[in-house]
């Protein structure tokens, strides 16, 4: 009986470790500490398939390929990249990792070349004819340990004592991205990683911006922009194939197709796989970032303004919370204002792992009025209502511990699986928001939406709340403001909890500009306390979505 | 009210002379002045009113921001005292329509609402029954087609009573069509103008 109770204590025990390694378990090797050295290539503006792109796949591939065991080589991305991170974060580099980067000159692949050719064991040939080529040969130089190169750039390769290893020329042409991808995955498939499957989509036609393919090869992972809209059923029955077939908990690293389907439709498919969508396809430097640990003498600390079991008494007012929830690294970080006011910014968790010092670049970075949270609505980006309830549990304790190495209090929701900002609804059933309050004991609160929606509940002292406002990138000030003065007047009971989303690239300056705006009082206060404060008085009537919402599946 | 209003206007819009006409006319004219008994002008109005018929696309330079819709179609048939108005706001592949079917004989018309999608920034939203109670009418001759929408939005706190007044007016040679809204809850009007979208050449049509 005795060994009996001993033996199901250890079950539960591995049980449970298993399940707080399953984040863990993606995590690349880390070395002990960042090299002195490493090489920077500047990459130019043109990112054209008829302009530098056979160059830069070229230096990409090398990328992930020198930096399978090691961080070596870095790409100075040109400064209108989405991620601006990328430049901050060599002065980063430089000052709290001592490290020094040998510049070479802008899309200098022969002397890439020169330095990083050990690392390869050939060259694969992709077809300038046919753009899926393109992926499809960043997963056999993944699988094959090759650069991929143009027609054109074989005798660089060969110069520099490269073999071929797989040539795609001619292979495709006429043919559409369903039978190309098909032949890929049945040419290395199965040679790829279980672990990642990378979605080079984004951009389209002329332009291509395969921004993570170094990880891609790094982690010898399948490439493809394979389509999740019905109106392409080859393509999905195909992108279901693979997504059946990967890990448990894995990622689907990458952006969906910009031409093909939305958004929407694409992360709703990979969560209805439990799997866990982490964007972008452009997001750059992963194969080195990586492996990068934290430095010895820092830890992730927020900055909250109050304690966890805090109880605050609201006053008859208007309290107003502004967050940023695009990712710190494409948003508003390094843009005017910063500081001006409390101000949210949603944390990319899994950057812990994937990019551990842009993660510490912001954490140091922070002035005492930016306050982090976890999201988007579990380790990754996923819509919950697209995760089967079996599924759920285990992502969600992987969000915890994110969550909890992160130090961060307050779990972040959205789920375009039924709806947009356009059309639609964003909300969350009964049964979901239940879901959430029982995987998340510990956080003092939720925010649900994107653009607006109408989710609210309290229970005990964690509010629920969704936004109330959007703020457009494109919304002129004074639109804005009239805006929240509408909002104000909708809602005359005090206090009134308004919580608004910031788009994107809008500045915090623009934010305490339309604040100033106001002919009525409102108070900003940091979203701890704005949570705190709407936990005292709930003047918000508790709402879940109904039957009779209107859905729309993101056509 | 009204002197307010227009102060704001004057010093944060750069809207044309004929705009300020339009607005102060509109904002001048309480909303009861469009029930039926009062409006004489009604019956006599269908030779300018006809020259809304077609369609009309928004003009994005001279409107206020249409954010998140990038694009906003109307689409007028009148005949007589019907007036059949189709509105389609788009943003890319979405998109929502809505038709007004509205009877000018009737004090009061009932359209269905099932969505908001006039400012879906804010955290406002069609309710209730769904409905909107439309009072319509000609002014000015037939150059002036003033809606007076009554409709419930829920909110956060609850439900809010809205109205919504909006005037289309037609420019004099009937090229242009601006569209003025004053909403009850919001401090500054909306101005939206349209140009006309040119039939298709008869060979063009399917």
């Amino acid at each position: 009986m005795k060994l009996l109770a001993r033996l199901l204590r250890t079950a539960a025990l591995s049980a449970a470790l298993s399940l707080v390694a399953s984040a863990s378990g993606l995590e690349p090797r880390k070395v002990d500490r960042a090299p002195a050295q490493a090489t920077l290539i500047p990459l130019s503006e043109n990112w054209r398939m008829d302009g530098d792109i056979p160059t830069h796949a070229l230096i990409l591939s090398l990328q992930g390929l020198a930096n399978r065991e090691s961080p070596r080589l870095y790409l100075e991305y040109p400064k209108s990249w989405q991620w601006e991170i990328v430049r901050p974060l060599v002065g980063f580099l430089e000052r709290r990792h001592g490290m020094r980067f040998d510049r070479l000159a802008e899309n200098d692949a022969a002397g890439a070349l020169q330095r990083f050719s050990r690392f390869a064991k050939g060259y694969v040939v992709w077809d300038r004819e046919v753009r899926s080529s393109l992926l499809v040969a960043f997963t056999a130089a993944g699988v094959l340990d090759g650069v991929v190169v143009s027609e054109e750039l074989i005798p660089l390769a060969e110069k520099h004592g490269l073999k071929k290893l797989e040539d795609l020329r001619g292979r495709f042409r006429g043919q559409p991205d369903h039978q190309i991808y098909r032949w890929a995955k049945d040419a290395y498939w199965s040679r790829c990683s279980r672990d990642y499957y990378v979605v080079l989509g984004g951009h389209a036609g002329m332009e291509m911006q395969p921004g993570v393919a170094d990880f891609a090869i790094k982690a010898r992972a399948f490439c493809a922009d394979l389509s999740a809209n019905p109106a392409h059923p080859e393509e999905l029955a195909l992108l279901n194939e693979l997504l059946a077939q990967q890990n448990p908990g894995s990622v689907v690293l990458g952006w969906h197709s910009y031409a093909k389907d939305t958004e929407g439709q694409h992360t709703t498919l990979v969560g209805n796989y439990g799997l866990i969508m982490e964007g972008l396809h452009n997001v750059p430097n992963v194969s080195f970032t990586c492996q990068i640990p934290l430095t010895p003498d820092f830890t992730f600390r927020n900055n909250h303004s109050v304690a966890k079991d805090t109880r605050l008494k609201p006053e008859k007012k208007v309290y107003v919370a502004a967050l940023a929830t695009d990712s710190m690294g494409i948003g508003a970080w390094t843009k005017p204002g910063r500081g001006k006011i409390p101000y949210g910014w949603q944390v990319l968790m899994n950057w812990v792992w994937m990019n551990p010092p842009a993660l510490q670049f912001f954490y140091e970075d922070k002035t005492p009025n930016d306050y982090f949270i976890g999201g988007l609505s579990g380790p990754g980006y996923m819509y919950p209502k697209s995760i089967p309830p079996d599924k759920f549990p285990r992502l969600m304790a992987s969000a915890r511990d994110l969550m909890a190495r992160l130090d961060l209090r307050v779990m972040e929701i959205m789920d375009y699986s039924e709806g947009n900002r356009h059309v639609g609804n964003t909300d969350l059933p009964k049964e979901i928001v239940d879901r959430y309050y029982h995987e998340f004991p510990d956080v003092i609160g939720f925010i649900n939406g994107y653009g607006s929606a109408r989710t609210f509940d309290l229970r005990d002292t964690r509010p629920f709340l969704s936004y109330e406002y959007y703020l457009d990138v494109e919304r002129p000030e004074d639109e804005a403001a009239a805006d929240v003065e509408e909002l104000i007047q909708l809602n005359p009971r005090r206090p009134y909890f308004l919580l608004m989303h910031i788009r994107e690239t809008n500045t915090v300056e623009k934010v305490a500009s339309i604040l100033g705006r106001l002919s009525e009082p409102v108070e900003v206060v940091p979203l701890d306390v704005f949570l705190k404060l709407a936990a005292a008085e709930k003047t918000y009537r508790t709402n879940y979505q109904k039957p009779s919402d209107p859905v729309d599946l993101n056509p | 009210m009204t002197v307010s209003l227009l102060s704001v206007l004057r010093s944060s819009l750069a809207l044309s002379a004929s705009l300020l006409v339009a607005i102060a006319t509109a904002h001048a004219s309480p909303a009861s002045a469009v029930a039926p008994t009062a409006s004489p002008s009604r019956a006599s109005a269908t030779a300018t009113a006809a020259d809304f018929n077609g369609t009309w696309k928004i003009d994005l330079h001279r409107s206020t921001e249409l954010s998140p819709w990038k694009s906003l179609e109307l689409s007028f048939d009148i005949k007589g005292d019907h007036v059949v108005l189709h509105r389609v706001f788009a943003w890319g592949r979405r998109t929502f329509k809505e038709t007004l079917d509205l009877n000018l004989k009737q004090e009061v018309n009932l359209v269905p609402t099932p969505w908001w999608p006039d400012n879906r920034h804010l955290g406002a939203y069609s309710t209730g029954d769904h409905t909107k109670r439309v009072r319509v009418a000609w002014l000015d001759g037939g150059r002036l087609l003033r809606l007076s929408s009554d409709l419930t939005l829920e909110t956060q706190q609850g439900n809010r009573e809205v109205n919504i007044l909006s005037d289309y007016k037609l420019s004099a040679n009937g090229a242009v069509l601006m569209l003025t809204e004053l909403r009850s809850t919001r401090n500054r009007p909306i101005v939206y103008v349209f140009t006309r979208v040119a039939a298709a050449p008869a060979s063009a049509q399917p």
